[in-house]
């Protein structure tokens, strides 16, 4: 697989606020990516700084294996981004801001936007000031799109919107754009949303990622894990990798990353306790995480 | 791309230039129906009032929306340069400016009676050669290129305005003062133009290197890199506007060389630059010597001996020039103080010496003092007389109340006596010239003729025995050359001319001659004869230079559009011609200065060079 983002020892501050510190993060082309993090974790300001909005402190990003200084704009042709507020200039038309954009993009497909225009039902003539907060965005989606971009950048695209259109754009949307092999990194705070979309899970915490790994390899050994004692159980349970642990009475409820058969046996084998296990959802594997 | 931002800013600053149209129409409305005053006043106001605000708005609202929108993620998340969008952004809204200009500037153009009106704004300003409309747009876009600059900075066009504004005024400030202290004040246009090119493009590399570098979201980080490149390319720049406005001024005094202020004497010439000081063309060793060691020579005098020279030098003490009196050999030699003003203790502490003079036999110096804004006397001017080893100073009052400045021309041979040229306030608007014999051993004074015109072109001889100047014939109402004999005190009118325009006068070395030019006619007047013959009628050309060659009896002419350079041989018909190099027309010959068969010609770039009349051989001696 090829990297198509790499980014290495990546620091940002805002004053004194350490924001990211030492970051590190890959992304392989062709694969969906989730970027999970708490309000204020620096998930934004990672996705501006690979944007070239803002300048890192330290640090390189690599696209496609070329280092991307702050002043390069070449790559940006090849990628699409939705902010999180889709602010646009409120005077224009979605025309305008369409032919305003197409100059942009070498390969900006004219009839791709013109095919989510209808399906999104936009019409070019309306203004952006007049637009509501889901036809930006779904504007500032098909302006994505029409860019044909070899990565896509969401950050936080769905927040406001309504159910329905949100399954739209979840469900149906991100699975097309994947079949034509782009990579997406989806930043959101609305973590049961990207359930079913992403291959890939990065946890952003701290500045940093304490989560970088397949999705569906954190699903199958992160597990809640219910121990029944006889008796009073211990204080601590002297296992690796709990990430979270609760006491109720006889019962404890433990969090565990990676859960594997030794620990079992190792649980099994100092207690005489019932053991039950259940897998999280990635709402549930997030929380542990952070909290 | 280009277009697409092109019409966005156009769009979003159409009501400034709506305005400005509209009050284009209100002029030309006022202008038909003849209303003068009422024109005028709302020109100015348009000029000197929208112009310049109309700029700072422009330009402060250079990124305002994409502050308001917060537009500017969008756009830099585009793949689109950041300083292609400011670059884009700039030359965008300085269309609009440029296109008001282009409005205001036709319409004055083609509107009847307009150009005419609107004529008493357009007056040489105080920086020489930069006329007051060029100032209405030089400085509304110099305006607009700092507060676009500045708008990266922050949203609030108002606080950019002040901004924009308040640095402006310190840097034009800071700038002024800072040619005060190279001495440079005179050269307020040259100064000026490189302030306004090289100050606005200081802003313009700050600003575009502080949004390509810096993050735009961080008002106080990006003010700091701002700042700093900011700095750093102001200091660049005094360096390089210094470099420019003293162009070849520090290291090339023959700038500075005019024929006014130089001698020439047995074949050499005296040269005096008013901030590196005097100098000699060695004729001999053919090169330029630097005589004086001191430097800001305000005036210069030789003696009619030729041995020594009396000078005014300036010194600055606290913020105030004084003038001090010195003299020295002509060789450069012996160079002595007599006054030096600038010394608390000095007789002659804030006191201004307006001119100077050597006796015929080098044992006395002669110079006219005025307190400067202190009522002594009336404040009339004093003439005050010393020997030339310090002592024996004594003093006069002139007795000319309406006094405002006064010049000493003569020091004869024949008598204690001192000539000088007096000009006075008159209840007409121009003053009144006179030319006033001083008796040093009676104390009195006598006017001699006060009908003079041209009064710059007063000419002594050689041996200060005769005066030639313009004067004007009362009886037939026209204007003569006319010599003075300085013993008699005749007057005759050696040529009489409707108008003596365009005239220079050159005494022969010997004072039995006078070459000089009216217009485009060329002429050598003979004392001993009184005739006037007209050597040459030269049918185009500028201000035409011409000088006696050493030996006393030839002729040099040159001047730029004049062709080659002329030899008027013993006989007063040419003789020859030599060719110029450089003959372009920006490179032509303005002053000369005639030797023993060579010719000293300063150029309009300020080049001095010598021309071997014989070989006619050309070398640049500064």
């Amino acid at each position: 697989m090829t990297e198509i983002l790499k980014v290495e020892n990546l620091y940002k501050n805002f004053g004194r606020k350490k924001v990211l510190e030492d970051f590190n993060m890959t992304l392989e082309k062709g694969k969906a990516y989730g970027l999970l993090g708490r309000n204020g974790e620096g998930k934004t300001t990672l996705i501006r700084m690979i944007m070239g909005v803002i300048p890192s402190d330290k640090g390189e990003i690599f696209y496609k294996g070329k280092r991307i200084r702050f002043s390069d704009t070449s790559y940006k042709s090849e990628v699409g981004y939705i902010a999180e507020e889709s602010i646009f200039f409120s005077w224009m038309t979605i025309k305008g801001l369409m032919d305003f954009n197409s100059s942009f993009y070498p390969k900006w497909n004219a009839q791709k936007a013109n095919k989510f225009l209808k399906r999104f039902s936009l019409d070019k003539k309306m203004r952006i000031k007049n637009l509501s907060r889901g036809m930006k965005l779904k504007l500032g989606l098909i302006i994505a799109l029409a860019s044909e971009p070899e990565l896509l950048i969401l950050d936080d695209p769905t927040s406001g919107l309504d159910v329905p259109t949100r399954h739209d754009f979840l469900k149906d949307i991100i699975r097309e754009i994947l079949e034509f092999g782009t990579t997406i990194l989806f930043s959101s705070h609305l973590v049961h949303e990207l359930e079913g979309v992403i291959e890939h899970l990065s946890i952003l915490h701290h500045g940093n990622l304490i989560v970088d790994e397949d999705f569906q390899k954190i699903k199958n050994s992160i597990k809640r894990v219910h121990i029944l004692f006889d008796e009073p159980p211990p204080d601590k349970i002297k296992i690796e990798g709990i990430l979270t642990e609760q006491t109720d009475g006889n019962r404890k409820v433990l969090v565990i990353y990676p859960w594997n058969e030794e620990k079992e046996n190792k649980i099994m084998s100092s207690t005489s306790a019932h053991l039950e296990i259940e897998p999280l959802s990635l709402e549930e594997i997030f929380i542990s995480f952070v909290s | 791309m280009f277009g697409k931002i092109f019409l966005k800013e156009w769009r979003e600053n159409i009501l400034i230039f709506s305005l400005a149209i509209l009050m284009i129409l209100c002029l030309i409305v006022l202008n038909l129906s003849s209303q003068k005053e009422l024109t005028l006043y709302f020109s100015g106001m348009f000029l000197m009032l929208f112009l310049p605000f109309s700029a700072l708005i422009i330009g402060s609202g250079g990124f305002y929306s994409e502050f308001k929108d917060n537009a500017w993620e969008y756009l830099f998340s585009r793949p689109i340069r950041k300083e292609k969008i400011w670059i884009y952004k700039y030359i965008s809204l300085m269309s609009i400016l440029l296109s008001i200009f282009l409005v205001f500037f036709l319409t004055k153009h083609f509107l009847p009676g307009l150009n005419e009106t609107l004529k008493d704004f357009d007056v040489h300003s105080e920086f020489s050669g930069l006329f007051s409309f060029s100032l209405y747009v030089i400085l509304p876009l110099f305006a607009f290129t700092i507060s676009f600059s500045l708008s990266i900075l922050y949203e609030k066009q108002f606080i950019i305005i002040l901004t924009s504004i308040i640095i402006g005024t310190a840097l034009g400030f800071l700038y002024l003062k800072y040619l005060v202290f190279l001495w440079m004040t005179y050269f307020y246009t040259r100064g000026f133009k490189s302030f306004v090119l090289f100050i606005a493009l200081s802003f313009i590399i700050a600003s575009i290197l502080t949004l390509m570098k810096c993050d735009f979201s961080q008002t106080g980080k990006k003010i700091l890199t701002f700042s700093k490149y900011a700095v750093i390319f102001l200091v660049v720049s005094f360096f390089l506007g210094t470099a420019y406005v003293t162009k070849g001024k520090m290291f090339s005094p023959s700038k500075e060389f005019y024929p006014y202020f130089s001698y020439k004497h047995q074949g050499d010439v005296y040269l005096s630059s008013f901030t590196h000081g005097i100098f000699k063309y060695d004729s001999k060793q053919d090169k330029l010597e630097k005589l004086s060691k001191k430097s800001r020579f305000a005036y210069y005098r030789f003696s009619a001996r030729g041995k020594k020279i009396v000078f005014i030098k300036e010194t600055k003490r606290k913020n105030i020039w004084h003038d001090d009196l010195w003299i020295m050999n002509t060789d450069g030699s012996e160079e002595k103080a007599l006054i030096e003003s600038h010394k608390k203790d000095s007789p002659f502490h804030n006191v201004h010496i307006e001119s100077c003079i050597l006796s015929p036999g080098e044992e006395r110096v002669a110079f006219i003092a005025i307190s400067r804004g202190i009522m002594i006397e009336n404040n009339l001017p004093v003439l005050w007389w010393m020997n030339t080893d310090g002592t024996g100073l004594k003093s006069q009052p002139l007795d000319f109340p309406h006094y405002i400045n006064s010049h000493l021309i003569a020091w004869p041979m024949f008598e204690d006596s001192i000539i000088l040229l007096l000009e006075e306030k008159t209840s007409r608007p121009k003053s009144r010239f006179k030319i006033v014999k001083i008796n040093f051993d009676k104390g009195n004074s006598q006017v001699l003729t006060d009908d003079l015109t041209r009064t710059y072109l007063v000419r002594v001889s050689p041996k200060h025995d005769f005066l030639a100047f313009g004067f004007k014939d009362k009886n037939i109402d026209r204007e003569a050359l006319a010599i003075l004999n300085l013993k008699t005190l005749e007057i005759k009118e050696a040529y009489i001319a409707d108008l003596l325009k365009s005239f220079n006068v050159k005494w022969s070395q010997n004072g039995d001659k006078i070459a000089f030019s009216i217009e485009n006619e060329f002429w050598v007047y003979t004392l001993a004869e009184n005739r006037a013959e007209k050597i040459m009628y030269l049918d185009k050309g500028g201000r035409l230079s011409f000088d006696w060659l050493s030996e006393g009896d030839r002729l040099v002419l040159a001047g730029p559009g004049y062709g080659d350079m002329r030899i008027i041989g013993k006989d007063l018909n040419e003789e020859k011609r030599i060719k110029t190099p450089n003959m372009n027309k920006n490179q032509q010959p303005i002053y000369i200065w005639g030797l023993d068969n060579k010719v000293l010609v300063k150029f309009q770039r300020g080049h001095l060079w010598r021309v071997d009349l014989e070989t006619e051989d050309w070398k640049k001696i500064d």
